[in-house]
């Protein structure tokens, strides 16, 4: 598979030394970083260059763009005004699939919509992962040979059960940005009996911004997406060590509860306050509560009418 | 005012996600014999060109992870610096910081506690996520003159309230000067809790402080 790269910033730059660094590096056939001031500098006399750029894309497609064919193009981190810019560069390289993850609301292009239909209506498919991180499996063959080495975090873990302490720890899949891996490290040798010292270990790890390959998703409450990437990478952690996760004390409340309302369930399971010492917290952000509910229903694990939930055939 | 190319040169070494280059810029500007308070004021320059750019609604330039990043760099530069700053024989006044119970956002703090040191003050910063029992014992403790209180999080900002009733309910309050700083307060909002001052920035908190001691 041979990857390009269209990125900006220090999100898209810790996105490619990740995967570069962790066996990908002869898959990346080029990186180019795509800034809004090297347009508007090719493009100095005009106005409205955006509204221009918007309706005619391949006359601002950047001069010194390398045109080397790949198979999938990443997009990492552009401004969302460049998005229309990605079904003419993924004419020009040939790309056969576009991955485009959004870890920050402003991130998103203006023209999502437009873009998914440019593309598709050329047989090129394309994924916008939110955050990169939920990334599991895809339908198409190139976002499913990345997917199987980077995206949601999949760890294996040893314990020391006489000392009850983490032994060794595998990651199987590591987050794009490094975090999970990162994460991983921090938590040999510690011990995971206690509920709340383990739940603040992780958190703070994946949150902790003076590490290299911290999270560097949007954190506002209003769109928690590093707060869903913590929750994903503590289930990964949590499952690979045996302990219940998110999806296991859902299906136990509603099996207990025969038949529960959604939003009392998501009132339980889900804290945002840091609380950790609430014993039935599961999980800090409701759009994780929500990812798990879609995924529990495709399972046919439970079975979801109106605003109620049962386990399937109950 | 920096230049152009100035601020190009700053912005990367803030963006630098591997924050080699914060290293190189610092210790560049040292060997040239820059002083410390000036190269923050310079790296300065660089986060509020960031944070514009995050604000702006109209055409966004920079991400969260801009944010993150070169809060990251700043703090590195603030280490590497730290030594550079020359202290005063008899500190002017004591001064307590600390980031509000609920946020852990510090690198404004962080730069506002540099800039008190660095000008008489001897503080104490009791870090981030700070409850009031934490702040109350500190203040019995340490009898500073200020109370500077930050936070990020419109969350969190309640929080800062609740410090200030339990102040003086503690009969702390009449003693101390209570500033407050950071993303999500406003001069109105400290005037409301009834705070003694608004820093909108680490130079205008630093100038207050300095008003409160007299200096």
């Amino acid at each position: 598979m041979r990857i390009y790269v269209i990125y900006c910033g220090p999100f898209g730059e810790q996105m490619i030394n990740n995967i570069a660094s962790t066996g990908f590096a002869d898959k990346i056939v080029n990186a180019y970083e795509l800034k809004p001031e090297t347009i508007k500098g090719e493009h100095a006399s005009e106005s409205n260059i955006w509204l221009k750029l918007w309706e005619e894309p391949e006359k601002y497609l950047p001069k010194d763009l390398p045109i080397i064919e790949c198979d999938l193009l990443l997009v990492l981190g552009i401004h969302s005004k460049l998005g229309d810019l990605i079904p003419s560069i993924v004419e020009k390289l040939g790309a056969k699939a576009v991955l485009y993850p959004i870890d920050d609301r402003k991130m998103g292009p203006e023209a999502k919509k437009t873009i998914l239909d440019d593309l598709e209506s050329k047989k090129i498919h394309v994924e916008f992962p939110e955050p990169f991180c939920t990334l599991d499996k895809s339908e198409n063959e190139f976002i499913n040979e990345f997917a199987k080495r980077f995206g949601r975090p999949k760890f294996e873990i040893k314990l020391d059960e006489s000392k009850k302490m983490i032994k060794e720890v595998r990651v199987l899949r590591d987050s794009p940005g490094g975090s999970a891996a990162m994460v991983g490290k921090k938590l040999v040798n510690f011990p995971y009996k206690d509920r709340e010292i383990f739940l603040k270990k992780i958190y703070e790890e994946h949150q902790n911004e003076d590490l290299e390959n911290s999270c560097l998703a949007e954190m506002d409450p209003i769109c928690p997406l590093m707060q869903e990437a913590g929750d994903l990478l503590k289930d990964a952690i949590f499952e690979a060590c045996n302990l219940p996760t998110t999806k296991d004390i859902i299906l136990k409340k509603i099996a207990d509860s025969k038949s529960i309302d959604v939003k009392k369930l998501e009132e339980i399971i889900v804290d945002g306050a840091g609380n950790w010492k609430n014993p039935e917290k599961a999980c800090d952000a409701s759009r994780t509560f929500y990812l798990y509910l879609d995924e529990l229903i495709g399972e046919k694990k439970i079975h979801r009418k109106n605003d109620k939930l049962r386990i399937a055939g109950s | 005012m920096s230049s152009k190319r100035q601020i190009k040169e700053i912005l990367e070494a803030l963006l630098d996600f591997k924050g080699k280059k914060i290293e190189n810029y610092c210790s560049q500007k040292i060997n040239e014999g820059l002083q410390p308070n000036d190269i923050f004021k310079e790296l300065s320059l660089g986060l509020d060109e960031i944070g514009r750019g995050f604000e702006d609604e109209e055409f966004t330039r920079y991400f969260t992870s801009d944010l993150i990043v070169s809060g990251r760099n700043m703090k590195k530069a603030i280490e590497m610096l730290k030594s550079y700053f020359k202290k005063t024989e008899k500190p002017i006044g004591k001064a307590v910081i600390g980031t509000v119970k609920g946020d852990i956002h510090d690198i404004g703090k962080i730069i506002f506690a540099i800039m008190l040191e660095s000008n008489g003050f001897e503080v104490t910063d009791l870090g981030v996520d700070v409850d009031k029992a934490t702040f109350v014992e500190v203040l019995r403790k340490n009898k500073p003159k200020i109370l500077g209180l930050s936070a990020l999080l419109s969350s969190t900002v309640p929080y800062m309230k609740e410090i200030v009733e339990e102040l003086k309910k503690q009969n702390l309050r009449e003693q101390i000067k209570v500033i407050i700083g950071g993303g999500a307060v406003t001069e109105e909002f400290a005037k409301k809790i009834d705070a003694d001052a608004y820093g909108k920035d680490s130079i205008d908190g630093l100038k207050k402080c300095l008003s409160f001691v007299g200096a």
